[in-house]
């Protein structure tokens, strides 16, 4: 903590960064926070289901299946910002040494995965009917898959310190050296595909009713204030493993349960 | 010049360590040798198949067998103390780990492509896809060891290291595998492979310059 | 090229407000002392006082969670890794390896250009000639430490030769008697005043005390 206050006297002082960039200050905030975007997570998603699978029309080629998009495209779109976010937060604790941007980075990482591992799911569940198969080496669907590798290394990672500072580090620069090869494995994996077999049609390919990209967006918008809700859920129990032993907690929990 | 000195010093080490134990080199290519081998067993002894899969087993098993070696790149230094004397070092630390690797990518890789020819027998493939498989083999394999220093340091003497280096650094060599072993099946289809030859040099550059550094910063978190 | 100057000049250590943690925890806290050319530092404390920690902050191999320590050489702030030469508990030396080719090893990596004549001329100070070829895996115990001993020379053999009364990189010790034979000890306690005469800087831990002859000594207990 010492160390976080002290930094604030720099070029930065009294900015709002540095006064959150300490977990006693962020800790309330992240609660407020929290909650509002459960909030907004769950009115949108009703609302954006009920448009989904209840005004957009069916689908000309695909029929009902293709209802799946407002699942499966939101997912696929999470897991790839929620691994960039990752790697901001990463570079941001590896430079300026912050422990709340690495406590950020471990947040993010499994709501990411599970974002890739319902990409995934709802993928070949769409594939089974349109493909005839469950799982088809699309280009998109294997990026997915290892982008999901990705994010498996990087809490094994982390888990694998038995000292949290190290353990901090150290998954930050792979997430950081992840963040690099992403790009060159999505081209890559691109360029295999086409090699290897033409391009097939993929979930959310075919035009789209103006209905039908309402709903996607509204479920996109709340798949990320989900995302962001539990990220900071799991932030805040960070926290509090974390800083167990301080005084500032224990007065903050204990006024919060009066 | 020290630097010089250094990094001389380092390549020098590690090849007399090479030549002190046959095991450091004659191990992966015994790994090779039987993981190739092992596929025919599950797929059936047809050659048209074994044409088929031969490239991709090679490749694959080329891959894993360098990748055994990663943890030879700090762990034995970590236990004898010798690691610190590199990092203790005046010179450049990125340096002294570009020297050892590159020692390590001279020795493996020279052997694991001077023996990829011999596989691509037991896999039916004609001479031309054996040369350029084995040429790839020896430009993936600095790759693969570059892009897995940065894990074999971060997991230096750390329990289940050797596992874990493999789920970091696998996913990592996807692109190197595409195009490396894509330059051989262009080659089986009678296609030029330019395009997957440059691809793997870019590949091998790109790690050149960013890997090292990585490494070291990454040598600096798990040994502090 | 500052490097090599700073290694035949005279070395100054600052410490000030150092703390240092392992896995989390504090292990010392506050901790300020100077230690000037020519004088001999033991520091000493219980297990786990945090005595490799604080020797390995100064070789530069670990980082402090606070406060710092600047090694100067003739008031030039130097990096720990032209500073100070460090041996812990390990031997560094590789099982497969002879003797002599860990030692221009070692003398590489740290910046000297050891020739074989002065390799060999150090390990005969040790009585260790005849192991000059010898793997360092058959060696016995005692004939390790002494090949770390020569090591340390050997180190210090580029200020030595060029003798101006300097004492050439600071000495960083952990726990140098632990398992040497009453001679080697003497040996050891004999070269560390030589160390000391020639203007040089001894840091060592140690749980032992042991007759080192030094005009300046200081004690830190952590």
């Amino acid at each position: 903590m010492a160390r976080t206050e002290s930094q604030s006297n720099d070029k930065f002082a009294g900015s709002w960064f540095w006064r959150y960039a300490s977990p006693a200050a962020f800790f309330p905030l992240a609660g407020k926070l929290e909650k509002l975007c459960w909030a907004l997570a769950a009115v949108l998603a009703a609302v954006g289901l009920y448009i989904g699978f209840f005004v957009a029309p069916t689908d000309a080629q695909q029929g009902e299946v293709y209802r799946v998009i407002f699942i499966h495209v939101p997912a696929a779109w999470m897991t790839m910002v929620i691994y960039m976010a990752m790697a901001f937060w990463a570079a941001t604790g590896l430079v300026l040494g912050t422990r709340l941007s690495f406590m950020m980075s471990h947040a993010l990482a499994p709501t990411g995965a599970i974002m890739a591992v319902v990409a995934l799911v709802t993928g070949s569940l769409w594939g089974r009917p349109t493909w005839g198969t469950y799982w088809v080496w699309d280009a998109r669907l294997t990026s997915t898959l290892i982008l999901f590798f990705l994010y498996m290394g990087y809490m094994a990672l982390a888990a694998s310190f038995d000292d949290k500072k190290k353990g901090d580090r150290a998954s930050a620069l792979i997430a950081l050296v992840g963040a690099i090869n992403v790009p060159i494995i999505y081209f890559s994996v691109k360029w295999w595909n086409t090699l290897h077999q033409g391009s097939s049609v993929r979930p959310g390919s075919s035009s789209m009713a103006a209905t039908m990209l309402t709903a996607m967006m509204i479920m996109t918008f709340a798949f990320w204030f989900y995302c962001v809700a539990a990220a900071l859920h799991r932030l805040r129990t960070d926290i509090i493993e974390r800083e167990r032993n301080a005084a500032w907690l224990r007065d903050t929990l204990k006024a919060a349960s009066q | 010049m020290s630097l010089r000195g250094a990094t001389t010093a380092v390549i020098r080490r590690e090849l007399q360590l090479f030549a002190q134990r046959k095991s450091d080199w004659a191990n992966p290519l015994m790994f090779f040798l039987i993981v190739c081998s092992l596929f025919p067993f599950a797929v059936g002894s047809e050659s048209e198949k074994l044409k088929l899969i031969g490239i991709g087993v090679i490749f694959v098993g080329a891959l894993l067998a360098a990748m055994l070696s990663l943890p030879k790149l700090f762990d034995e230094d970590a236990r004898d103390g010798s690691l610190e004397l590199m990092l203790a070092s005046p010179e450049p630390l990125a340096a002294l780990i570009l020297a050892r690797v590159a020692a390590l990518s001279l020795a493996l890789g020279i052997a694991l492509s001077a023996v990829t020819p011999v596989f691509a027998l037991f896999y039916a493939l004609p001479f031309d896809v054996a040369a350029m498989l084995s040429l790839n083999v020896l430009m993936a394999v600095p790759t693969l060891l570059l892009v897995g220093s940065i894990a074999a340091a971060l997991l230096v003497s750390a329990r289940g290291g050797a596992i874990l280096t493999a789920v970091l650094v696998l996913p990592l060599t996807i692109p190197t595998l595409i195009f490396g072993a894509g330059a051989a099946l262009k080659v089986l289809y009678g296609e030029s492979p330019a395009a997957e030859l440059a691809l793997q040099a870019a590949f091998m550059l790109l790690a050149l310059a960013l890997c090292p550094l990585a490494a070291a910063a990454a040598l600096k978190i798990s040994t502090d | 090229m500052g490097g090599i100057q700073g290694a035949r000049s005279v070395m100054r250590l600052v410490v000030e407000k150092l703390a240092a943690e392992r896995g989390g925890r504090a292990v010392f806290a506050d901790l300020s002392f100077v230690v000037e050319a020519g004088t001999l530092l033991r520091v000493s404390g219980a297990n786990g006082a945090g005595k490799t920690t604080l020797l390995r902050i100064l070789a530069g191999l670990a980082a402090a969670a606070d406060g710092n320590a600047a090694w100067h050489a003739n008031d030039d702030l130097v990096r720990p890794a032209e500073a100070a030469c460090f041996v812990g508990h390990a031997n560094a030396f590789n099982d497969a390896l002879s003797v002599k080719e860990n030692l221009a090893y070692a003398a590489a990596l740290s910046g000297h250009n050891a020739s074989s004549q002065n390799i060999s001329l150090i390990l005969d100070a040790f009585g260790m000639k005849a192991m000059i070829n010898r793997s360092f895996g058959t060696l016995s115990q005692g004939q390790r430490k002494r090949c770390s001993l020569a090591r340390l020379l050997l180190l210090d053999s580029d200020s030595a030769s060029n003798s101006n009364g300097r004492g050439g990189r600071a000495w960083l010790l952990d726990e140098p008697f632990v398992a040497l034979d009453v001679d080697t000890q003497a040996q050891l306690a004999t070269v560390i005043s030589a160390k000391l005469v020639a203007g040089g800087l001894v840091i060592y831990t140690s749980h032992q005390a042991v007759d080192i002859h030094a005009a300046n000594t200081q004690e830190i207990l952590l």
